[in-house]
């Protein structure tokens, strides 16, 4: 899958949990700057990616994300 | 009195502190109601965030401190520091949550998480963060609180921590540790409050307090 796909989707992720239909992410975007992106959606987001990806990640994966291109990397490399 | 570091033997102790804590006074568990388990997968759920020593949030053994009296446990604090290696403490926790939580309940969850958004109250930057604070009912009025949270000051210090500031959230429901916060210096510096009726059905109020003392 290409990056531009994966961001698309995670654009579409975003959205609809997040309830903002015209997020657009970004490598540095990060739950500082995404408006309502909190700890507590956070749980949703993940599990929401790892459903729309058929992934898994890994506990230390997932403590590593400091922004949506850790994020992404890690679902690239997941889908090989 | 002695006050002790908490190791792995005392798992069962922290996470009945936990626990109780939760409860804040009442008898409702959050973790319970907020993703539909039974206190027996919360205290599951808890053993494996446990089981992974994950600092930067309350349920990591060695950030807690258990005060013993006349040789039994008689309460036990966390403490730790807001974002001392980058990540949010509550986020820290969500994604033990996510990871260890089954899928179906986190599913279920989702609009309970998004109620709890609205008492939701960001923790201040390399403040030193008192957690899940339980004193069993018969060594209360003996100073466990005040003696735990100055131990965790001292100890967090001496490990070279940095700090202005200590900070605990609760619910405002909570009177008696509120004025067990007082006495030790604290005073409420946010509340939060939310409307949402669906909030009473899994956490004991609907408002959320953070209380704080400057560290000098």
């Amino acid at each position: 899958m290409e990056k531009q796909e994966i961001y698309e989707r995670l654009n579409s992720i975003f959205s609809v949990v997040l309830k903002h239909p015209d997020i657009s992410l970004s490598p540095s975007s990060s739950a500082n700057d995404v408006n309502g992106w909190t700890s507590l959606t956070h749980m949703i987001l993940i599990d929401e990616i790892e459903s729309t990806f058929k992934i898994k990640f890994k506990l230390n994966e997932i403590l590593k994300f400091n922004n949506v291109g850790d994020m992404v990397a890690c679902i690239e490399k997941k889908l090989g | 009195m002695i006050i002790r570091q908490a190791n792995n033997e005392d798992i069962d102790f922290l996470i009945t502190t936990i626990i109780e804590a939760e409860k804040s006074g009442g008898d409702k568990i959050s973790y319970c109601g907020l993703f539909s388990i039974t206190e027996d997968e919360v205290r599951s759920l808890l053993r494996q965030i446990f089981e992974e020593e994950m600092d930067g949030q309350e349920i990591c053994v060695s950030n807690f401190l258990i005060a013993e009296i006349d040789g039994k446990p008689a309460g036990a604090f966390s403490s730790f520091i807001e974002c001392a290696d980058g990540m949010s403490s509550s986020m820290i926790k969500s994604n033990l949550i996510t990871y260890f939580l089954d899928r179906q309940k986190l599913l279920s969850s989702s609009s309970n998480l998004l109620a709890l958004k609205a008492i939701d109250i960001e923790r201040e930057k390399n403040a030193l963060q008192l957690e899940s604070a339980y004193v069993y009912p018969q060594f209360r009025g003996r100073g466990v609180i005040g003696a735990l949270i100055n131990a965790h000051i001292q100890r967090k210090l001496e490990l070279g921590f940095s700090f202005k500031k200590a900070q605990i959230l609760l619910m405002d429901n909570n009177k008696p540790a509120q004025e067990a916060y007082k006495r030790a210096g604290f005073h409420i510096a946010q509340k939060k409050a939310t409307d949402d009726e669906l909030i009473f059905s899994f956490m004991p109020g609907n408002v959320r307090v953070l209380m704080e003392k400057e560290v000098v």
